[in-house]
């Protein structure tokens, strides 16, 4: 029993010392602070008397005067644990000097007739193995007053702050309070309960803990506040509390039972100790050695792993900071390869359901785009789009996809609804298949990066609109000004009198012709402008080809006519009537003609063609194709066809003062009516096959 | 008086041949960037009107060349052209054009009469 008593008081009296030292290098300056630092040290004072007053052997008149020190010395606890209530968590002491005088005085007081035998007369029931109950004299009113009313005031005094306090404060008043709680019931039930009613003194060597479980409440209220929320730790300080008295209760029991069942003698005292203090130690070091366990062998046994804390964290960072989309999606795209050690990623841009762009890596964006995939995730777009997971697809036709463009995990990112892009991702690096935990995680990242790549869409449009604009602006103003020049100055040479006649003709046509030509202009630079505000309307209704055909021509007669140039025509019965918007497919074939008339070679034959076409799904489609021996499309024209403005040199050499503005048109026009144009040209000077598909009916 | 006309748009050309010849010029044509130098060289010219926008070598590229080449800087090069914005006429001032005079904004009469001023002034 001794040395239970040694161990306990030593544990107690370093680990309190421990606790003060901590607080008051952290603030020697703050009352708090010290004031804690006294409290403690009268504590530790305590210990010592305590615990020589329990060696065992003693005569019971020196047993008596350690029990009256122990009474002095927590009789200033009373005035000390107020004074501590009254000031924290403050720094500064406030309390009225008045208060401080006759507290100190009462504790002086009390501590002063302890060591008369006016408050302890003598001690019963000594004997060598109980502990010492020494016998109230009549002063033991005035400890009374000094200890447990001024804890009880304290405690009034604390909850009474509690309640007016918040935030911070109210949280370390709330350790505070729990500290005071946990002291007591300690005491209730070690030192009154237990020697008073159970007659037994078996758990008084544990009662310096329920000084240490106070001063660790307090100073870890000073100390560490900030930096955990107090709910959780009360929740778990009892969880844990009740857990170890329930299993150190069932473990003592089968001990106790256990050996008075084998040995037919009751266990020792010490044995039982040792077994408590065992649960104990492991109960609480359960879960950090299993978490270092779970560590080790998934570090050992699980290469893929990593922490999904981390990579959403991660994530979100970029998700915040990134606006410009290029950038986003890049980040995105390594961040997710390289944390969970994936080979290949990539973010399909949707817009109006359909792909609109491709941002990856790994993956060959143009050979995605050209995959049957492209069709199945239209399909998929039209009905409500879900995450897909290689290993829990069903239909075989997926199947097949997602193995032969090597997708592993497929995730639609939305807002509001509406997906704006796809993620995919392709097999990990190291052979795994991917955890419900993988796309649980790729989930909420998805409801995260939505807006983001959305927003980061949005800007990087505006960007380039503005940059379109500034380049449509200057080059409209310089391929407007040409024909207004031309028609200015004809008409001033018209002025002067010393022209010939035919020089007047000449003159008259020109300006003619400028006009005609300005109009032109002007029609494609506002239906270009329209096409920049997205405002192409389209009305479908049938459309006859050979009638297009015959009313457009003739517009032409006089090119093809100075050219000698062979018109053909070859169109397919059943592909003679498309559902098209009527002024939309006759402007579109108007730009064809008149790009493959303007630069066929002279005396070349031009072939106008359409027929019908099988697509995927067994839908019909028109195809018309319109072929020239003309100057051709080389290799590096051939990205910029459909853009604005582009014109190639040769382009410029025979017609000078296009606008580039017709393929661009044309594209925007069979894009809004669900076509498609494309074209075919093996070379310079080796002509060149332009084809419209529109849907057929 | 010898004149170059470079520019590639043929009405234009047209109207301007007719008129720098009108009022008593000797005319040399370039219809492109690539020309034009080896006509200038040919026809030693006592001024060179320039458009800028022209197919193979634009205007401005033909601009440096000139004032870049001892035998042809002193020449003075005045840049007609339908480039109006300010960046454009700072561009082609600072490559060493003598003038510059946007088509729509002037009759065909001023610009004779400030290509002989220029030819006076020298």
């Amino acid at each position: 029993m001794s040395t239970i008593f040694l161990i306990s008081h030593i544990v107690g009296f370093f680990t309190l010392s421990i606790l003060a030292l901590a607080v008051v290098i952290r603030n020697s300056k703050s009352a708090t602070n010290i004031l804690f630092a006294i409290f403690v040290l009268e504590f530790l004072t305590y210990l010592v008397f305590n615990y020589f007053s329990l060696v065992p052997g003693q005569s019971s008149d020196r047993v008596l005067l350690w029990i009256r020190l122990v009474m002095a010395i927590t009789s200033f606890t009373g005035p000390t644990m107020f004074f501590l209530a009254y000031t924290f968590p403050q720094s500064v002491l406030t309390i009225p000097l008045r208060w401080i005088v006759i507290l100190s005085s009462l504790g002086l007081l009390s501590a002063s007739s302890s060591l008369t035998p006016y408050l302890f007369t003598g001690i019963t029931g000594y004997t060598n193995n109980i502990v010492p109950i020494p016998s109230p004299g009549p002063l033991i009113a005035v400890y009374f007053l000094s200890v447990p009313v001024l804890w009880l005031a304290s405690f009034i005094l604390l909850i009474r702050k509690y309640m007016r306090s918040v935030g911070v404060e109210k949280s370390q008043l709330a350790y505070f309070l729990l500290g005071i709680v946990i002291n007591l019931s300690f005491l209730l039930v070690l030192g009154i309960v237990a020697v008073n009613i159970l007659k037994t003194s078996v758990f008084i060597p544990f009662m310096p803990f329920s000084f240490v479980a106070l001063a660790g409440f307090i100073a870890y209220a000073i100390l560490r506040h900030r930096f955990l929320d107090i709910q959780p730790i009360i929740a778990r300080t009892i969880a844990y509390t009740f857990l170890i008295i329930f299993i150190a209760i069932i473990y003592v029991s089968i001990l106790f039972i256990g050996s008075s069942l084998i040995t037919k003698t009751p266990i020792a005292t010490e044995v039982l100790f040792v077994g408590i203090v065992l649960t104990a130690v492991i109960a609480f070091t359960f879960q950090p050695m299993q978490k270092a366990i779970g560590k080790f062998t998934d570090r050992v046994f699980f290469m893929g792993l990593y922490d999904p804390e981390k990579l959403l964290s991660d994530l979100s960072h970029i998700v915040a900071e990134t606006i410009n989309f290029e950038d986003l999606t890049s980040k995105l795209l390594n961040t997710i390869i390289k944390e969970m050690r994936i080979t290949k990623a990539a973010f399909l841009v949707i817009e109006a359901h359909r792909i609109k762009e491709i941002r990856s890596v790994g993956y060959d964006e143009k050979w995605l785009l050209m995959s049957p995939l492209e069709a199945q995730i239209h399909q998929e777009l039209k009905s409500e789009m879900h995450s897909f997971l290689f290993q829990d697809l069903e239909d075989e036709a997926m199947k097949e996809v997602f193995r032969k463009y090597e997708l592993e995990v497929l995730i639609p990112i939305k807002v509001e609804k509406n997906e704006v892009a796809i993620l995919i991702l392709g097999p990990k690096a190291a052979g795994n298949v991917y955890s419900h935990q993988d796309l649980g995680l790729l989930d909420v990242f998805a409801s995260e990066a939505g807006i983001a790549i959305q927003n980061a869409r949005l800007y990087t449009d505006l960007k380039l609109a503005s940059e379109a604009k500034s380049r449509f602006v200057s080059v409209v103003s310089h391929q407007l000004r040409t024909p207004v020049s031309v028609i200015r100055w004809s008409l001033e040479m018209l002025q002067q009198k010393d022209s010939t006649t035919q020089d007047r003709e000449m003159f008259l046509n020109n300006s003619y012709q400028g006009v005609i030509f300005l109009g032109e202009q002007l029609d494609d630079i506002l239906i270009a402008l329209d096409i920049y505000d997205k405002k192409i309307f389209i009305k479908k209704e049938p459309c006859n080809l050979n009638n297009i055909f015959k009313d457009l021509v003739p517009e032409f007669a006089t090119v093809i006519k100075t050219k000698k140039l062979n018109i053909q025509y070859d169109i397919a019965n059943e592909a003679n009537v498309v559902q098209a918007d009527g002024r939309k497919l006759s402007k579109m074939i108007k730009i064809l003609i008149k790009n493959a008339v303007i630069y066929s070679i002279p005396g070349s034959a031009v072939k106008i063609t359409a027929r019908l076409e099988n697509k995927v799904g067994n839908k019909k489609r028109a195809v018309i194709t319109i072929s020239d021996n003309g100057m051709g499309i080389t290799e590096s024209e051939r990205d910029h066809i459909f853009e604005e403005f582009f014109r190639s040199d040769k382009a410029r050499v025979i017609l000078p003062n296009g606008l580039g503005l017709g393929m661009f048109i044309a594209q925007a026009f069979a894009r809004a009516q669900e076509g498609e144009i494309w074209f075919y040209s093996e070379g310079r000077d080796k002509g060149a096959d332009f084809h419209i598909a529109l849907p057929a009916e | 008086m010898k004149v170059v006309i470079i520019e590639d748009e043929e009405n234009l050309l047209r109207i301007l041949q007719d008129k720098f010849r009108k009022s008593g010029f000797e005319i040399d044509v370039a219809l492109d960037g690539e020309q034009a130098i080896p006509v200038v060289e040919r026809a030693q010219p006592e001024v060179i009107i320039l458009d800028l926008i022209l197919p193979k070598k634009s205007g401005f590229e033909v601009l440096q060349l000139l004032k870049s080449d001892a035998n042809l800087k002193s020449i003075p090069v005045i840049v007609l052209s339908n480039l109006g914005q300010d960046e454009d006429i700072k561009r082609a001032l600072q490559l060493g054009a003598d003038d510059y005079l946007v088509k729509t904004q002037h009759p065909l009469d001023e610009i004779i009469e400030k290509v002989k001023n220029r030819l006076k002034g020298k």
